[in-house]
């Protein structure tokens, strides 16, 4: 602790007031935010007090919301997000009549950030809808088909909606967290379909897991490169926007659990499957950037992977 | 293809519906019964009884100030960010928005977005219950902006979510700095026994802090806007048929339950100062 | 730190800070109208002569008000004003939002003398960080801003080859690599 004390006054040092130093520290970091994050950064410090190469801690609570079928709050930091999924049933696609539908949706409201104003999703939102819903199918996360009730009759809908109540920053990695820990928590209801009245009856009674339908659980690890030199971990919503390239990764995770007992069938399962990399921004021309920095990235995703599979497993 | 398709959302099947459940069974028990409803867990409660309540200040970091609420199944998060600067045109007194929004994974059915017409209503009462607390006399020129996101409520009742929203925004407003006359707390009654089709002996029953069910049920709802240490009232809101007698009960019983409610908030708020003297020695800004 | 003396919006201030004749109140709590100082923030009472005020126990985030000393940054300059965004009030951030809060420094108010000879473009360029007294709310966009005194005008700026200027007078700064003068309206350093 007193090694972070000594990193919050170090950059206030040159700041041209006379007040309290943690007044000082906040002004300058308002003032010249590039400034502020190197000073910390040459101390190998981040502005939050972690070490530059490590990730925040993740807190993970299934079920917190009982009006959903499932659901999660992940915290990430201070960035938190509660996903509830709510099922509905809709009669399938005539192109797909075993197949139900997944239809997540984050949202960033304005409680969640000064910068967000309230009305429909803002951009950022319906890029992380989008990269969310393509996750989930090609990584065949959960099989359409298992979501089917009677074929070209009736298919459950799940509505995964995700929703950012403080945002600071990574609201992807948290989101994609939240999706996987509200489908492990999903219960639904067994459903029949009654030809006579042209109806769904869901069971009172007897209900089933999502999760023994789980094939994979990708979970995602996102990076922010600042000034082609520092490569940081979980950016928050302070450095975010001063690192002009991103890198998110997604890797399959493993139950750690399981693991152990599966270790001896294959040997195959040990090496997860990569199932996104996405690079926003050109990146550098030299030092930290090119095919380097991905595989970087890729090493330090897999051992945070297996960090959060044990937040994810443990629930 | 229509020309209203909302292209900033992933959407599903054009309709889709809420699950039917099978007529309940009389053997029937168990851990299905936690799917249909949740709400009825209220269990023996007298009254006059309000259930515990659970108030927090500081949890939103991005915010200026912040609470977080749970009463019953009601559970809401609030941010108050400012004051902020006012766009033209000129005003001498500050500007309160507020807004109200539901998860939609909030209340059963699911709130599809765009099709729920609750929100700006109940941001448009929340509204004027919480303006007489505020001072934006001293604020000229700005604005503050208030969200409440409601992740769990007792549908169908928006009472309980007006009472609770109240409360947690005066936790917020306080925790922000910004100045009020009083810290305002909200409150719910409901009154049954009285409508014209009930027996003619049935006696009007005062139930304090209705669940969703009750709330529906009842013959008329009274939420109330409270100041407890100044005595005042902030705003009353009636919905149903009620007479005069009665409903001056029903506000008599609300004003009691401040006194309570008023004392869990203000304990909430002075430990959310303490947590913040305490994160501040610890270096963090 | 207890809790035991911090009061709450709504709670009378203690008796010894409403004895009659009652105190004028300042910041943080107001007159009730049975009479009584009552606070309206979470904070402890400060009796400053005949004024008594409440006092939040943190640094909360500040509005402009008329006399406040701001550090605000130029965003644009005509030669009859300049624009400036308001980031910081007392040395405290303004809330985080979309928009900062917008101020005005009118050519009239940049320094005390020889007013008519004065030019814009020698006393602020953009993105220079200056020292400034709220005058007045301003119109319906910007608060009325003034550097007319020593201790007011330019702290922090950057040369036109980008390296940052130290002060050499009250109307010059130097770059500190490659010795260029510029022109800027100084404000005198805290330390001078």
């Amino acid at each position: 602790m007193t090694s972070v004390a000594q990193t919050t006054s170090t950059p206030s040092q040159s700041a041209p007031t006379q007040l309290d130093p943690a007044v000082e520290a906040a002004a300058f970091k308002r003032l010249y935010p590039r400034k502020y994050l190197s000073r910390f950064l040459e101390h190998d410090r981040r502005p939050d007090g972690r070490p530059t190469d490590s990730w925040r801690e993740v807190g993970v609570n299934a079920g917190a919301v009982s009006t959903a079928n499932g659901s999660a709050l992940i915290r990430l930091g201070d960035t938190t997000v509660v996903c509830g999924i709510k099922a509905e049933t809709a009669e399938p696609d005539w192109d797909r009549p075993n197949e139900g539908w997944l239809v997540p949706n984050v949202d960033l409201p304005a409680i969640s950030s000064p910068n967000f104003k309230p009305g429909p999703p803002v951009d950022e939102a319906q890029v992380f809808s989008q990269q969310i819903y393509d996750l989930l199918i090609s990584s065949n996360v959960l099989p359409l088909r298992k979501l089917g009730i009677r074929p070209g009759k009736s298919a459950w809908v799940l509505y995964i909606d995700i929703v950012c109540i403080n945002y600071d920053g990574n609201a992807f990695d948290a989101a994609v967290l939240a999706v996987m820990t509200a489908l492990r928590n999903t219960v639904l209801p067994v459903a029949t379909y009654d030809e006579d009245a042209d109806q769904t009856i869901c069971s009172r009674t007897e209900t089933r897991n999502l999760k023994d339908d789980l094939r994979s659980i990708p979970l995602a690890c996102t990076f922010g490169i600042f000034d082609n030199k520092y490569l940081l971990p979980d950016p928050s919503a302070f450095e975010l926007p001063l690192c002009p390239t991103t890198i998110t990764i997604a890797i399959d995770s493993t139950d750690p659990t399981s693991s152990s007992k599966s270790k001896s069938k294959s040997t195959k399962a040990a090496e997860p499957r990569i199932r996104l990399v996405r690079q926003e921004g050109m990146g550098g021309y030299a030092g930290k950037a090119g095919i380097e920095v991905v595989g970087e990235c890729i090493g330090a995703a897999k051992a945070r992977v297996r960090e959060l599979s044990e937040k994810l497993y443990g629930q | 293809m229509s020309a209203n398709v909302d292209r900033r959302r992933i959407l599903g099947p054009e309709r889709s519906f809420p699950p039917v459940y099978a007529p309940v069974d009389a053997t029937a028990s168990g851990s299905g019964a936690k799917l249909v409803q949740d709400e009825s867990m209220n269990g023996e409660r007298a009254n006059g009884e309000m259930r515990p309540l659970f108030i927090k200040t500081g949890l939103i970091s991005q915010a200026n100030g912040s609470g977080y609420i749970e009463c019953g199944a009601v559970k809401i998060a609030c941010a108050v960010y400012g004051p902020r600067p006012k766009p033209p045109p000129y005003s001498p007194e500050g500007t309160l928005n507020l807004e109200v929004k539901f998860a939609p994974f909030a209340s059963h059915p699911r709130r599809a977005p765009l099709r729920d017409t609750e929100p700006p209503h109940l941001s448009h009462l929340l509204h004027s219950h919480l303006l007489p607390a505020l001072q934006l006399h001293t604020l000229p020129k700005s604005s503050i902006d208030i969200y409440l996101l409601v992740l769990q409520s007792e549908s169908p009742s928006i009472e309980s979510v007006l009472a609770s929203g109240l409360t947690v925004c005066a936790a917020a407003v306080a925790d922000a700095g910004i100045a009020m006359n009083g810290l305002a707390v909200g409150t719910v009654t409901s009154l049954s026994g009285t409508a014209t089709d009930s027996p003619p002996n049935a006696k009007p029953i005062i139930q304090l802090d209705p669940d969703g069910l009750q709330a529906r049920a009842a013959d008329a709802r009274v939420t109330v806007g409270c100041l407890p240490a100044l005595d005042a009232l902030s705003d009353v809101w009636v919905t149903g048929e009620v007479t005069v007698d009665n409903l001056i009960s029903m506000i008599n019983e609300c004003t009691q339950a401040s006194q309570s409610a008023h004392a869990t908030l203000a304990q909430a708020i002075l430990e959310g100062e303490q947590n913040k003297t305490s994160g501040m020695l610890v270096g963090g800004t | 730190m207890s809790t035991a003396d911090l009061l709450l919006p709504g709670q009378p201030l203690p008796a010894r800070f409403n004895s009659t004749p009652t105190p004028q109140p300042g910041s943080g709590c107001y007159l009730s109208p049975n009479g009584k100082l009552v606070a309206s923030i979470v904070g402890v009472p400060v009796r400053d002569g005949s004024i008594v005020s409440v006092k939040s126990r943190h640094e909360m985030s500040a509005v402009p008000e008329i006399g406040a000393i701001i550090l605000p940054q130029i965003s644009r300059l005509t030669p009859l004003q300049a624009n400036l965004t308001i980031s910081l009030v007392s040395s405290r951030p303004t809330p985080q939002s979309q928009e900062d809060f917008q101020g005005l420094i009118k050519l009239s108010d940049v320094r005390l003398t020889e007013k008519d000879k004065l030019k814009m473009g020698e006393c602020f360029r953009l993105g220079d960080v200056v020292r400034a007294e709220v005058l007045s709310l301003g119109d319906a966009r910007s608060y009325f801003l003034s550097t007319a005194a020593n201790h007011l005008g330019v702290i922090s700026a950057t040369s036109a080859a980008g390296n940052p200027l130290t002060p050499v007078s009250w109307q010059e700064m130097q770059d500190t690599v490659t010795g260029e003068r510029e022109k800027r309206k100084v404000a005198k350093p805290d330390d001078a």
